[in-house]
């Protein structure tokens, strides 16, 4: 067996997190190497139009995700079912390559705040101990929005993420998202021009937050012909975790419209959208 | 955004020269050649098409199916030209004997066991297999039942067909599941309509021009300001446009 020379640091995946962590090392002197099990890309040859608009290349033949002939997995959906194989990818998919799941990235960050942080003891302060059932494995995440500030603050200069600050050190400003955690420093890039998502999202009362779920957190890009044709048939989907007995206050999804939202529209997605499948 | 061609001189001495079978629908269609050239909407004006005609996989009674089965789906009206014309056809004869066709990327060890819905597909063909089989299947089926080929069945004995395969509700000789059959031809018929041009079918853009879709747009983030609240309707752009 051939020995490898020794590095520093050995990272699996070369992803964003791989990524990052291998910029940040290399530059504070270690050496280090990137495994990657997928193919080298390069944004000049495989991220630039019209190749990053061939969808049946990549929506429809999944090019950026792995194959499952290299990986996949069985899948049922109750125990007493048999386990089958995932023969070829539709309902979620596992990337690959250079760039991991960056390639393939819906374009919204959103920072997190103490609510999802310390979500046990938030729950427990506000409605008692009892409150969260003893069988249920609900804790918080050992770090708080604070200490994490400064790397949100970081990345988000990295990756060049548009917005409007609604809480900019406890100052609100209502063009941006004023339930979110204090920012110490405005997004690095201006919002993107509004999109006009009809039916889901109103920005008709600038500053009020027009849908209160504590569940909307993001909007998947459309995928069903019907949006082309109509713009009233826009469907956001929630996201599916489940529901606690008592919501709580409301994150807010005005910025949703003002400050991330990439509307894409699939043209060959023409089949109903699928039903939404129990767990 | 105007006609492409306008400034792409390969690509208009290709038109003018090597695509005799587009010459010939426009014929059929009565359509005068030039007109037809010269009006970059028209369904049979193909700009790259010169080298995506003929069969390259189908065997000749799938060749008559398959145009069957695209004139059916998508026949000559005010919104497009026929399937055939659009060269939806070719689009399956290139799919099925590609790379997707033989099963790439498609897990094809055992074991098979039929699943749940959920389970998504579980036979052990490819698509070219499936497809193969699948077709023989509903050749015996229409020969035992109706003594006729599907291509020369009624329109109406096309649809009571397509629409039993879709139900499950045919049963086929060979054992093929008729709704999977089924499936596998609808969503390749969807690709063909809608998939760029350079794949063989949406043939100078038809389909996407039937429903307003601008095709490989760079980015729409000027798009956004300049129509909101208006309609984007614009001259469609393909991949050999941007090439």
């Amino acid at each position: 067996m051939k020995t490898l020379k020794e590095v520093d640091v050995v990272l699996v995946g070369a992803g964003w997190t791989g990524g990052i962590l291998g910029k940040e090392l290399s530059e504070s002197g270690l050496q280090v190497v990137c495994l990657e099990r997928g193919g080298e890309r390069s944004t000049a040859d495989d991220f630039t139009v019209p190749r990053m608009r061939d969808e049946l290349a990549l929506a429809h033949r999944h090019s950026l995700m792995v194959d499952t002939n290299d990986q996949t997995e069985t899948i049922r959906n109750t125990e007493q079912q048999r386990a089958l194989p995932y023969r070829r990818l539709g309902s979620y998919l596992p990337g690959t390559g250079v760039g991991g799941a960056s390639t393939h990235w819906n374009g919204h960050t959103w920072r997190w705040n103490n609510t999802e942080f310390k979500i046990k003891s938030m729950y427990e302060e506000k409605y008692g101990k009892k409150y969260i059932p003893q069988d249920m494995t609900i804790q918080d995440w050992g770090v708080t929005y604070e200490e994490l500030e400064k790397y949100y603050d970081k990345f988000e200069k990295i990756a060049g993420i548009s917005g409007k600050a609604g809480n900019l050190n406890g100052s609100k400003d209502a063009r941006g998202n004023i339930h979110e955690a204090p920012r110490k420093n405005e997004y690095p890039l201006p919002p993107l021009e509004a999109a006009k998502m009809r039916g889901a999202i109103s920005t008709k009362h600038p500053g009020k937050t027009n849908i209160h779920c504590r569940h909307l957190k993001k909007a998947w890009p459309v995928s069903c012909l019907k949006s082309l044709l109509s713009p009233k048939a826009i469907t956001v989907f929630l996201d599916p975790r489940p529901m606690l007995p008592k919501p709580t206050p409301t994150p807010m999804v005005q910025n949703l419209v003002n400050a991330n939202t990439v509307v894409t529209a699939s043209v060959l997605d023409v089949r109903p959208m699928p039903k939404a499948v129990p767990t | 955004m105007g006609d492409i061609s306008d400034n792409k001189p390969r690509r208009q001495f290709l038109k003018h020269t090597v695509s005799s079978a587009a010459v010939a629908t426009a014929a059929v269609m009565g359509v005068d050649q030039a007109a037809a050239q010269a009006a970059s909407s028209g369904p049979v004006t193909s700009t790259t098409q010169g080298a995506l005609e003929g069969y390259l996989w189908l065997k000749p009674s799938e060749q008559g199916f398959v145009e069957a089965l695209v004139d059916h789906l998508c026949p000559p009206d005010a919104l497009s030209a026929s399937g055939v014309e659009l060269g939806l056809n070719i689009y399956f004869d290139r799919a099925l004997g590609g790379d997707w066709g033989n099963g790439n990327r498609l897990y094809l060890k055992g074991p098979f066991v039929k699943g749940s819905a959920n389970q998504g597909y579980q036979l052990g063909l490819t698509p070219a297999q499936l497809f193969r089989a699948g077709t023989q299947a509903l050749m015996a089926y229409c020969k035992n039942n109706v003594g006729k080929q599907f291509d020369s069945l009624s329109s109406e004995q096309k649809e009571n067909i397509l629409v039993l395969m879709h139900s499950g509700k045919l049963e086929f000789d060979n054992g093929i599941p008729s709704q999977v059959y089924f499936e596998h031809l609808l969503q390749m018929f969807y690709e063909a309509m809608f998939a760029d041009p350079i794949y063989g079918g949406n043939r100078a853009k038809a389909g996407w021009k039937m429903i307003g879709y601008p095709g490989v747009t760079a980015n729409h983030r000027q798009n956004i300001i300049e129509f909101k609240n208006k309609p984007y309707r614009v001259e469609p752009t393909s991949i050999a446009d941007v090439n």
